[in-house]
């Protein structure tokens, strides 16, 4: 057989069915990336309008265009669509799903069936969330929900019970994919690929998993807390009767510190495999940057109490959260030194990927250097609640996980579409956004160390903060502006764009070996691999396709993937993969049940469909892999 | 390099055997770790228990950070000096920060993962000594009952 | 062709774990399987999930302890001792024929595999079953609305009972599944449920453990 005849056979065998039934059953791990894509750029449109109606009302003093208690509302949902329903389903459902495979060599993720479960649990939260507001009782009581604001006494209502179950419901998506990852990124790496020769982007990735797995049950312990608190008349967070309020905020933080270094994190990852391609140059202490990954979520674990200094605990408690801030800074910046160095000794091509990690490079230095400040305790408790705080997060936000984001749609643009975009546009709209972004959350240092409180729908005129924010308002527009170029760049460049070949930039992972876009078995033959830069290993490459012509390495005996020992790489076994299966959207379903009768308060009615839930899991596991 | 199989376990490399350098390699990447979150949570309730009612073990708090400050500097310091054995015995496996291109990271498998984890540990720990010392000695010096 | 040699192994040796049908097959396959399936590490990280959630449940209940001055409050009763403990030691006895059932199937004995998960099953049942009926009949004693300490007892001691259960309908569904024999899919079953019980079994012992603890 010639190689030709090995690739059509791998492609007949791992092709999905046509139609919108292929995508609904889709267990293909680009597919499912693709859908996470879509989905979150719907739902980071609506945080963008939430943002924009903000700005609006802001944009001078007692202004208007909405009332308090809609403005509580629009502040909620746009911190919970951009944690829950943008970031985090952008890095790690669209980036980590579509990549994490190619990057190791596999073919697909560790769990297919439970990647897509993933996915489709994800649509269903982002719907339940949103009808929320769409029957006018969206949550209300700021992202972090404080009781006892959030209890039933001051909260009635359906708004929080949308919070806690919609939480819950996409947690369950989250703590999924982290597993998944986790597996994948241990037990599913070409033979060969030892820990040392595996990319940076892995690595960060394997970070943010762990990250996620560790941090998601707290926040669920919480909401589960809250649930029972307002639903079954538990006292959790009731002094009155022995609760405490601040156990809320103690386990929303241990939760919500290592949520933002899963945030970004991963954009780490990003910026880390687009500077080796811009730059030619392999990144410089790759040991140091790849355990800086893993250590900035694991001592992040330990910082939480830093969110609660104003909240009177006493001084003993109070300096070990300074004491391990102080220090989970120590991480992130020997990532940044790191890249610097990378750049300033490479031959640096500032094309637009390399613009907005240059850019992300400049607002995650600034968003860092006023989240040092925040460790000191006395400055911290002036600060608190304030627009300054505002400032830090947005700065370490959009310019550690944004830039990163953008950068990388245009850096794998070319992979996945086949197109290369226009490189003009691409720079205009980096250069748009970066201005906008400066205007808009610049001045917020400043509003908010004059005393201008978040959260409050407008402020004053007299205390001369209209200008500052009439600045933040126009950053705000001007930034729209410029993502709506870059998406237009994008759009355009699918239809128009020149063709891409494999390998545009020369990139060093894996994934610049194969077609653009990727085959559906991403792998005629399992590669070959030496280290981490497996792309620019002309020697590894040459010996592939030497092996394609030979049929060695091909696994072409069913639907077939190796899996290899977690440390070392050696190769342990060739198992058959899961193809498109209905179970996963049909469990999916049958969970969304169980949340809106919870919601609904139909206990018995949810018992029952406990037991749908039991049905879609027996269906799932009837039929086994070999069998499929 | 093409490893025609994987290398026994009682191979040696310097002193020890592989079987021998990849326990100790371990032991330097998660002791360090592992003790640090000891000393974080015990003394963070140690310090809670301190400004709560209720009764007491009768030991000083004073007492309690130092030895427990103690007991994870010494834990650290023997997580780095596993990591630096590590390091020092794999140091013929080349890191090479060569030009593209020239893709051998050098050394056969285990002999680079091994210099690889040591090499991420080694800084780490230090890392961890800093975190450890100002935990400890932070609370000592800093260890009021009253609201911050 | 077959002599490649790719991670340490050259590619003839390497086997095709999933083509297994049969016991014998599955026995010889797992023995040329270098380590854990990946269903094992698959149900690892779900432990390690549901063990930090437990995590911060126990967490909870201590936060709230040392913030209160009477634990339990006055008026609600402390938990009896000695039948919980008893209890709890019964369920963690069915780790051994777990355990016993994994190695049994992984040597293609599958009918000690199957009465090993029987044996299990009927502990693991008759367990639940008394736990319910004394659940509810504390519930009658004192409710979870009377306080927070209430709260979290039931709210600790009701999650452990659920994870109880969705281990007997896995042992249920594996011996539904064992009927028709063994494939590699059907063997790491059984190991990564045993693995589950054993998680579950430690479980139930640190959660009675920190339930009882406030009688110490």
């Amino acid at each position: 057989m010639s190689a030709a005849a090995y690739e059509e056979r791998l492609e007949r065998m791992w092709r999905s069915r046509p139609g919108v039934l292929g995508w609904v059953m889709t267990t293909d791990h680009k597919r499912i990336g693709l859908l996470y894509f879509w989905t979150t750029l719907v739902l980071f449109a609506a945080g963008g309008a939430e943002a924009l109606i903000m700005r609006t009302q802001l944009i001078q003093p007692n202004q208007h265009v909405v009332g308090p208690s809609t403005y509580d509302e629009l502040f909620t949902m746009h911190g919970l669509t951009m944690i829950f329903f943008f970031i985090i389903p952008m890095t790690t459902g669209a980036f980590g799903n579509y990549l994490l495979p190619l990057m190791l060599g596999a073919r697909d993720m560790a769990f297919p069936r439970m990647n897509a479960l993933s996915y489709w649990v994800f649509l269903a939260s982002g719907i339940f969330v949103y009808t929320s507001l769409f029957l006018g009782m969206a949550p209300n009581a700021g992202w972090f929900d404080y009781v006892p604001l959030a209890n039933a006494k001051f909260d009635p209502g359906h708004a929080i019970d949308f919070y806690c179950l919609g939480i819950i419901f996409n947690g369950i998506s989250s703590s999924l994919t982290a597993g998944n990852f986790i597996v994948t990124i241990l037990k599913m790496r070409a033979p060969g690929m030892s820990f040392n020769r595996m990319p940076l982007f892995c690595f960060a990735f394997l970070a943010a998993s762990w990250g996620l797995l560790f941090a998601l049950p707290s926040l669920s312990a919480d909401t589960i807390f809250l649930f029972l608190d307002r639903n079954v008349g538990t006292h959790f967070f009731d002094v009155a009767k022995g609760g405490s309020t601040l156990l809320w905020q103690h386990l929303f933080w241990i939760f919500g510190h290592p949520e933002v270094y899963i945030l970004i994190v991963p954009a780490f990852g990003i910026a880390t495999e687009i500077i080796p391609a811009f730059t030619q140059r392999r990144v410089v202490a790759f040991p140091l940057v790849a355990v800086a990954e893993l250590l900035v979520v694991f001592i992040g674990f330990g910082v939480w109490a830093h969110h609660m200094f104003a909240t009177g605990m006493p001084t003993v408690t109070v300096v070990f959260f300074a004491a391990a801030t102080a220090v989970v800074v120590i991480p992130s910046t020997i990532q940044v030194f790191a890249w610097c160095m990378t750049f300033i000794t490479g031959n640096a091509q500032f094309k637009t990927p390399l613009l907005f990690i240059a850019g992300f490079i400049f607002m995650f230095v600034a968003g860092g250097l006023t989240g040092i400040m925040f460790l000191a305790v006395p400055f911290d408790q002036q600060v608190t609640d304030t627009y300054f705080v505002i400032a830090h997060f947005h700065y370490i936000i959009f310019g550690a996980a944004v830039f990163p984001i953008f950068g990388g749609l245009y850096f794998w643009f070319p992979k996945v579409t086949g197109r290369l975009y226009f490189e003009l546009p691409g720079q205009i709209s980096f250069w748009i956004i970066f201005v906008g972004t400066n205007l808009l959350f610049f001045p917020m240092h400043i509003v908010g160390l004059d005393g201008m409180l978040r959260r409050n729908y407008t402020y004053p005129s007299g205390l001369g903060w209209g200008p500052d924010n009439l600045v933040e308002t126009i950053g705000s527009y001007i930034t729209t502006i410029g993502i709506v170029v870059l998406l237009a760049n994008l759009v355009v460049s699918y239809f128009r764009g020149p063709r891409a070949g494999p390998d545009p930039w020369h990139g060093a992972t894996l994934e610049w070996t194969i077609s653009s876009p990727p085959p559906e078995y991403n792998f005629a033959v399992i590669p070959k691999v030496s280290s981490a830069y497996a792309n620019w290993d002309d020697a590894d490459r040459e010996e592939d396709r030497r092996k394609l012509a030979e049929g060695v390495m091909v696994l072409d005996q069913g639907h077939e993937q190796p899996v290899s020992s977690p440390v070392d790489g050696w190769w342990a076994e060739i198992v058959e993969m899961p193809h498109d299966s209905p179970w996963p959207i049909v469990l999916a379903l049958a969970m969304a049940v169980v949340f809106v009768l919870l919601l609904l308060h139909l206990w018995l009615g949810m018992c029952f469909a406990l037991a749908g839930i039991v049905l879609a899991l027996l269906g799932w596991h009837g039929a086994e892999p070999q069998e499929s | 390099m093409n490893e025609t199989a994987y290398p026994d376990r009682s191979t040696r490399v310097g002193r020890f055997t592989l079987r021998q350098l990849s326990v100790v390699q371990w032991i330097g990447v998660v002791v360090a770790p592992l003790a640090w979150t000891g000393q974080h949570v015990v003394g963070y309730g140690v310090g809670q228990a301190r400004c709560e009612v209720g009764a007491s073990w009768g030991i000083g708090f004073d007492t309690w950070q130092l030895a427990i400050l103690a007991a994870a500097g010494l834990l650290v310091l023997a997580s780095e000096a596993a990591a630096v054995t590590v390091f020092l015995a794999t140091r013929e496996t080349n890191y090479g920060d060569g030009p593209p291109g020239d893709g051998r990271w050098g050394g056969a498998v285990p002999y680079s993962r091994l210099h690889f984890f040591a090499t991420a540990a080694m800084f780490a720990n230090v890392l961890f000594v800093a975190v450890i010392l100002m935990d400890g000695l932070a609370s000592v010096f800093d260890s009021l009952c009253v609201q911050s | 062709m077959a002599d490649y040699v790719a991670g340490g192994v050259p590619e003839r040796l390497v086997p095709r774990t999933t083509e297994a049908r049969n016991a014998g097959d599955a026995m010889t396959l797992a023995g040329r399987r270098r380590g854990p399936s990946v269903a094992f590490w698959g149900m690892a990280t779900v432990v390690a999930s549901e063990a930090t959630l437990f995590g911060t449940f126990i967490g909870s209940y201590y936060y709230l302890r040392f913030s209160a001055l009477h634990w339990p409050p006055p008026g609600t009763p402390e938990p009896r001792v000695v039948v919980p403990l008893v209890m709890a030691g019964v369920l963690a006895t069915t780790s051994l024929p777990m355990q016993l059932a994994a190695i049994a199937a992984r040597r293609a004995r599958l009918w000690s595999a199957r009465a090993l998960l029987v044996w299990a099953l009927a502990v693991q049942c008759g367990y639940l079953a008394y736990e319910i009926h004394d659940y509810v009949d504390q519930l009658h004693r004192s409710a979870p609305q009377d306080n927070a300490y209430s709260s979290i007892y039931y709210t600790l001691l009701g999650a452990d009972h659920v994870h109880v259960a969705i281990g007997i309908l896995l042992v249920v569904w594996l011996l539904w599944k064992l009927l028709r024999g063994l494939t590699m899919y059907r063997l790491n079953a059984v190991q990564v449920i045993a693995f589950y019980w054993h998680a579950v079994n430690l479980l139930t012992l640190i959660v009675i453990g920190v339930l009882l603890s406030v009688t110490l």
